[in-house]
């Protein structure tokens, strides 16, 4: 009677497994279930999994990695602030934390997060603040090859991930679904070997085509770049002689679907080409995609995001503008951007309700938070401090983009818990991650997690 | 009680050595690795590196068991297969044979006494096929200079450049790979050599193969200092790279030193025989020479070695002329169809007794010289549903349902022969049936021997005539 017992509860147990977790492991065990306790000291976790008879008692030395599979129900706001953490040690990667800004003083920034209430952040060690009128992402990665589609018959023969970029063995493109929105910013950073020779796509109707018609297209043919929509070669012939010397470049478009909308592609920070008068808001396409031109030599794509955009194009750097070099030489005070293009020099007094009061040479003035851009936090990078590394830290992924790094101490099927010396113990709604990584210092597993394999290609 | 004493049990034949690398994969793509340690009352027990005490699988959400090839099984070999009608295959020895049944004799599963109405061939001279080399594992065992890029058990050139491995090849083996490319392959397959890389391949054979086609050639060393090497042009095959879905194809090379025959075949599809006309060559190695110098254009992966019985490959291609009736073959290649009679002993010698229909006397055949036995196709019983196939780690696979794993045996029940046990030594692989593989299955294999082409009506002729 035993196994009949199993065998009827089962389908009952099974309709429910549509927000499981996938535990992932260095050798490639992967289990699907909840979490239901973690205890680092021990260095294990408890789960349950409709797979598998009672509760599982794993050890945690070799978890990768837990993919988690819940809805988020993310709240509107004004603004979204994020703040970049200072790296930690060696590391390069950086930790952001988004919410809403609550507040600054000398020794903090405090976010409102609606996934972890209110945090209180050391400011030593957040590098920057950046205030964006909407949500900042819709994509970060990639994290590994899940949820990319070759053109080829199997994805594995035609890319590799390698250090968290994907690497070409092929002429077959890699695509994946990332639905734009009316006003979005698609980015990545390509690198080659001895030329550029690759197309990027946006916004087309098939992941399956190496030269899909629907949508942009980029064409970089070594100087070369071609900007075709919907398969028509009439937005921009124009040559980027700088490529010539270079084996990477960030590639930048700012898209505005709407007809009266200004779109523009810029390539390594600066503007390259605009232009409007497309009607896109018609385009259902979801599709990125990236063709390499030739098969004899690899191309590696990175640091591909895909965020809402505001409609405003990024404002002209002092870097770029000799008019404004030496602005706010010698004077002291904070460097205060507001997001029509503006600056000025004050110290920010505090924020209440959604407003910064500033104090300047001329008085006090208020500005409202979404109407800040960012605001410089230290007079000199000397005063940033790392945060310190546990080994029981881990890197969890929000599903917005971006990560944290924290030393976690709990971990159930709702919440994660940890700490960090950025901003103390705090408790996470886990709906705010897809993904947490763990052993994260480990060169082994993170050998395994980023791709592995020799060398960068 | 029965749940603590099977579960102490377990952990205990759980830790009697390291983790295997034993592979259960679930139906929605979970992956457990470990040593599986049992199979019972609907759970699977692995004992996975990562849990201190085995972990209970659920067996419904099984897709396919796995377990970890083992190198040398002691047990005797059996020479005899049965091919039952639902694409069965059992490894066995003929023991006895009635009006009714076959009577066959397992080292796995103890003797079997099978209807012969279930039974669609019996295969004599059949010997296991010992696999020498299965990989590639890692690049180093091919490759110590990295020119290619090992991933994911695959060899991938970067350039025009070979890898090689001494294998040690016998004189008569099967050499089996997978062989991918993206665009044009470009490759030469060198075998039965002791060079160093491919393009110093002056005494061995060379598969070419190319988006033209598959040539072999035998690569023969030069009389004196001041000749070049030789290269005759042994066959091949005309398909070209358009012939091959996906951009991919299994190469199959069969060689017999001894006979100095190689045999060619592509995607299972025997594509000539071909004889070297020169003593064959002593070479042990093989090299794949990449004739690419583009990145990533041939990939290699499931490479296989087996020693190769060539006896055994000759008799399965043999047709089957007539269902109606049973045919005897001997392997000299001659036919008699008609009724297999019976199976009867005579001192250490046993022998068939066959009838047929244009002969008055009963013919009587020993078994020593039989090749294999069809018998008449008969009413099948009604077929029960069979959840799993099991392939056997020696050869052979047999549907099983209800299925229990213990330490030392596999107990599940069989549609037609009913409840079997085991040996779980020769367990290799436990996969769940799906529709398409549930289907009977055709064995009819391709004549490629020409004593194929004698037709029954010839044989009887002959026989009339003698």
């Amino acid at each position: 009677m035993r196994s009949l017992f199993l065998f009827l509860t089962l389908p009952l147990a099974l309709a429910a497994n549509e927000n499981l977790s996938r535990l992932t492991f260095l050798d490639q065990t992967v289990i699907s279930g909840t979490v239901t306790h973690i205890d680092p000291e021990k260095g294990i976790l408890k789960m349950t999994s409709p797979f598998l008879k009672g509760e599982a008692v794993l050890k945690m030395d070799e978890l990768l990695d837990i993919q988690l599979n819940k809805d988020a129900d993310v709240p509107e706001s004004d603004h979204h602030a994020l703040a970049t953490v200072e790296h930690h040690y060696d590391n390069p990667f950086e930790d952001t934390i988004r919410g809403s800004l609550i507040g600054v003083d000398d020794q903090s920034v405090t976010l409102h997060t609606w996934y972890a209430g209110k945090l209180r952040l050391d400011r030593f060690m957040v590098k920057a603040l950046d205030i964006y009128a909407n949500s900042p992402s819709l994509y970060h990665g990639p994290n590994g090859l899940d949820g990319w589609v070759s053109s080829g018959r199997q994805l594995k023969n035609d890319w590799s991930f390698k250090k968290r970029a994907l690497v070409s063995k092929t002429n077959n493109s890699i695509a994946r679904e990332v639905e734009m929105s009316e006003r979005s910013k698609f980015s990545f950073r390509a690198h080659w070997q001895d030329d550029a020779y690759f197309r990027a796509t946006f916004l087309s109707t098939s992941g399956k085509s190496r030269h899909p018609s629907s949508g942009y297209s980029l064409q970089v043919n070594r100087t070369y770049l071609n900007l075709s929509r919907n398969g028509q070669n009439n937005l921009m012939h124009q040559s980027a002689p700088q490529l010539r010397e270079q084996t990477n470049a960030l590639f930048e478009f700012y898209i505005d679907r709407r007809p009266e909308g200004i779109n523009a592609i810029y390539i390594d920070g600066k503007k390259f080409h605009e232009w409007d008068g497309v009607d896109d808001t018609l385009m259902k396409g979801k599709w990125i995609l990236f063709s390499p031109q030739t098969s004899n030599k690899a191309i590696k794509i990175s640091d591909i995001i895909v965020s809402l955009w505001d409609g405003r194009l990024p404002i002209i750097t002092d870097a770029e503008n000799p008019d404004a070099t030496g602005l706010f030489e010698g004077m002291e005070g904070q460097r205060i951007d507001l997001a029509n293009g503006d600056s000025l020099l004050g110290k920010i007094m505090g924020v209440n309700e959604g407003a910064t009061k500033v104090k300047t040479s001329l008085g006090d003035v208020i500005i409202p938070v979404n109407r800040l851009r960012s605001f410089q936090l230290h007079e000199s990078e000397e005063t940033l401090k790392e945060p310190r590394m546990y080994k029981e830290d881990v890197r969890a992924w929000f599903t917005e983009g971006g990560f944290v790094t924290l030393k976690i101490a709990r971990l159930n099927d709702k919440k994660i818990a940890g700490y960090s010396q950025v901003f103390g113990d705090a408790e996470f709604d886990l709906t705010a991650f897809s993904r947490i990584e763990f052993n994260i210092w480990d060169n082994d597993l993170n050998e395994e997690r980023d791709g592995g394999g020799d060398g960068d290609w | 009680m029965r749940a603590p004493f099977l579960l102490s049990a377990l952990a205990c034949f759980a830790f009697q050595s390291a983790f295997a690398n034993d592979l259960i994969i679930l139906k929605n793509g979970d992956r457990f690795s470990g040593t599986i340690v049992g199979l019972s009352s609907g759970l699977v027990q692995i004992q996975s590196p990562h849990s201190d005490q085995p972990l209970s699988i659920v067996s419904d959400e099984l897709e396919n068991l796995s377990f970890e090839e083992v190198e040398t099984i002691e047990a005797p070999a059996h020479s005899h297969q049965v091919n039952l009608r639902n694409g069965n295959v059992i490894p066995g020895e003929v023991t006895g044979l009635d009006a009714q049944n076959l009577q066959f004799k397992t080292w796995f599963a103890g003797p079997l006494s099978i209807p012969r109405s279930q039974i669609k061939s019996v295969f004599y001279g059949v010997t296991p096929q010992r696999l020498l080399y299965q990989g590639p594992d890692n690049l180093e065992e091919w490759d110590p200079d990295e020119a290619w890029e090992f991933r994911d058990g695959s060899l991938t050139s970067n350039s025009q450049s070979s890898i090689a491995q001494n294998l040690d090849l016998p004189n008569r083996f099967i050499l089996r790979f997978h062989l991918s490319w993206p665009n044009s392959p470009s490759i030469r397959i060198h075998f039965c050599t002791d060079a160093e890389e491919g393009k110093e391949n002056h005494d061995g054979y060379s598969l070419y193969f190319s988006s033209r086609g598959a040539t072999l050639q035998r690569a023969l060393p030069p009389g004196t200092d001041e000749d070049k090497p030789q290269i005759q042009i042994l066959g091949g095959s005309s398909k070209s790279t358009s012939d091959f879905k996906g951009r991919q194809t299994t190469v199959e090379l069969r060689v017999d030193r001894i006979t100095r025959r190689i045999m060619l075949y592509l995607d299972g599809e025997l594509q000539g025989s071909f004889l070297d006309p020169n003593p064959a060559p002593a070479g042990k190695k093989v090299i794949f020479e990449s004739q690419s110098s583009v990145r990533g254009q041939i990939t290699l992966s499931e490479i296989k070695l087996h020693e190769w019985d060539a006896v055994t490959q000759r008799l399965r291609v043999e047709p089957r002329q007539d269902e109606e009736s049973d045919t005897l073959t001997t392997d000299e290649g001659d036919r008699y169809s008609g009724q297999i009679l019976e199976r009867f002993e005579s001192g250490e010698n046993s022998s068939f007794k066959v009838k047929s229909p244009l002969l008055e006397q009963i013919v009587t055949i020993p078994e020593k010289c039989s090749a294999i036995l069809y018998f008449a196709e008969g009413t099948l019983p009604k077929n029960s549903k069979s959840s799993y196939r099991l392939s056997l780690a020696s050869g052979g696979e047999i549907d099983l349902s209800e299925i229990q794993l213990t330490k030392k045996s596999l107990t599940g029940k069989h549609p037609w022969l009913g409840k079997l046990t085991i040996d779980r030594q020769v367990v290799g692989k436990i996969s769940r049936l799906n529709e398409e593989k549930k289907t009977v299955r055709e064995e009819a294999p391709k004549a490629d021997d020409p004593r194929a082409l004698k037709s029954a009506q010839q044989l009887r002729l002959q026989i009339e005539a003698n």
